[in-house]
């Protein structure tokens, strides 16, 4: 119990540091060719901090969303990649679940359809825990191309 | 020994930083030596702000170099599967001593590392201090006061340390074990400019909850639907000691608590205390569910447009109120010993 106790300390002095904002969000945008591009999002996930896969079956943590605003001068091509992260077996849910920690890159090949310099907005609904609480996560993002 | 006690008088007037090696002119990187003990010969990773470096460990050594603005938590793992550790990064020369060790979380080998001792690090010292008197005291009864006391000294000697502010921002919105007072007192010693915005922010966030819904303050007057679809007020519960106890179905660390609450509730059946779960499941089939799978016998409500966990401020879940019986809180986020000794005090048959 003491045991606990104390990691309980390092946790509660640790990780709840950015409690209100365990990861932090960038964005990227990579050119492919001339009407391809990625859309790069990065993750930089807080210590001890799980951030879930987009996948993760039902009645389990929830999952990362991404939402891309549709917009005529681009259409999306394919689904949002994640890295490989971490699958494990979580007793608590009982199912595999895939996790992320410390950082993750999420992809989105878009095709571009005019020569226009726009604005793509998306927005990331996610949710992140550590081994004492999770906490909702909501986030607005943007790429200029 | 009077002549260390000199230079801690003045430092705490002038805030330098005390270094065990009398340095006079400030250290403008980092090094980070470690010696792990056992057999582990792979990469180490060290997190801190956006880097991520990595280091082989040679013959049970390593060693990172980097530059940080200012003193900084940072995480240190090794190969994944792996546990992350704490490790507080400030501009001077860090040593680390370390034994190797797997453990095995979700039936997982994790690569571990149960850190023995840190030397040169002065984060790491206050927070070790900190961390070793929370520990020791944190279930006296007079706790709040003894907690008070510590930190009118901790935050005056540490007033320009980051270290401060997170104090502040934790005990503010996770643990308000402090007045709303006592909290304003100490967050006015503290250099503002030095802290991490984020830490700030918490602070503010824990104050406007203890305003609304602090300790002796009435608790929100509310109304959720429960597993029936009907609307239950949870002014229906005045009479009782009520603990109020925000989670979801999809919130591991939630539901590792229950087997706790079911105990709680059977240690106190022949009283007028109670139990209220409040869901904030956006999905009534989940909630559902998992309040089968769990076996919680007592109210149920949900949330699912998060109102009331917004109103309250509630800035993680799992997350409590003690509620007594005229509808004032008697705690927020207590642990589990907390809320059976303020409970065998005042709960009636």
């Amino acid at each position: 119990m003491k045991k606990i106790i104390y990691l309980l300390l390092l946790i509660t002095t640790a990780s709840y540091s950015q409690i209100l904002e365990p990861v932090k969000w960038t964005t990227d945008i990579k050119k492919i060719s001339d009407f391809e591009y990625d859309l790069i999002i990065n993750a930089n996930i807080q210590t001890n901090y799980h951030l879930y896969s987009q996948k993760v079956p039902d009645n389990g943590p929830r999952p990362t969303i991404f939402i891309f605003e549709k917009n005529s001068n681009y259409e999306l091509i394919g689904n949002t990649t994640e890295g490989k992260g971490h699958t494990v077996y979580d007793p608590i849910f009982k199912m595999n679940v895939k996790y992320f920690d410390t950082k993750v890159t999420f992809k989105q090949r878009i095709k571009v359809k005019n020569k226009n310099n726009f604005q793509i907005i998306g927005e990331i609904e996610y949710m992140t825990c550590n081994d004492l609480n999770c906490v909702l996560g909501y986030t607005d993002i943007e790429f200029k191309i | 020994m009077k002549n260390i006690f000199t230079i801690l008088i003045i430092c705490s007037f002038i805030s330098c930083k005390v270094n065990p090696k009398n340095e006079t002119t400030e250290k403008q990187s980092f090094t980070l030596t470690g010696t792990i003990n056992g057999d582990y010969s792979d990469y180490i990773y060290l997190n801190y702000g956006t880097i991520i470096d990595s280091v082989k460990v040679i013959n049970n050594s390593f060693e990172f170099r980097g530059v940080v603005e200012k003193p900084v938590q940072g995480a240190l793992n090794l190969k994944p599967p792996a546990y992350s550790h704490v490790v507080y990064l400030e501009n001077s020369n860090i040593s680390i001593q370390a034994d190797f060790e797997k453990k095995i979380l979700n039936e997982i080998d994790h690569n571990t590392l149960k850190i023995n001792d840190v030397k040169g690090s002065y984060y790491a010292k206050i927070q070790k201090e900190y961390a070793e008197f929370y520990q020791t005291n944190q279930n006296k009864e007079n706790f709040n006061s003894l907690l008070y006391d510590k930190l009118k000294t901790f935050i005056e000697e540490n007033k320009n340390h980051p270290f401060s502010g997170v104090v502040l921002g934790e005990i503010a919105a996770i643990n308000p074990v402090l007045t709303k007072n006592e909290l304003l007192e100490l967050y006015a010693k503290i250099d503002t400019t030095q802290q991490d915005k984020d830490y700030l922010e918490m602070f503010e966030m824990g104050i406007k909850n203890l305003d609304n819904y602090g300790v002796n303050k009435p608790f929100l007057k509310f109304s959720l639907p429960n597993t029936k679809d009907n609307d239950i007020n949870i002014t229906s519960f005045l009479g009782k000691i009520i603990l109020v106890d925000f989670w979801a179905s999809w919130c591991g660390p939630c539901r590792i608590k229950h087997p706790d609450l079911i105990k709680l509730k059977k240690k106190f059946e022949d009283t007028n205390f109670d139990i209220v779960s409040v869901s904030i499941d956006d999905n009534k089939k989940s909630w559902i569910q998992a309040i089968e799978k769990d076996n919680l016998n007592w109210t149920n409500l949900i949330d699912i447009d998060k109102k009331v966990n917004d109103e309250l401020g509630i800035p993680a879940i799992p997350f409590n109120y003690l509620i007594d019986e005229n509808g004032i809180v008697l705690g927020v986020n207590l642990s589990i010993i907390e809320i059976e000794r303020i409970v065998s005090e005042k709960a009636s048959m």
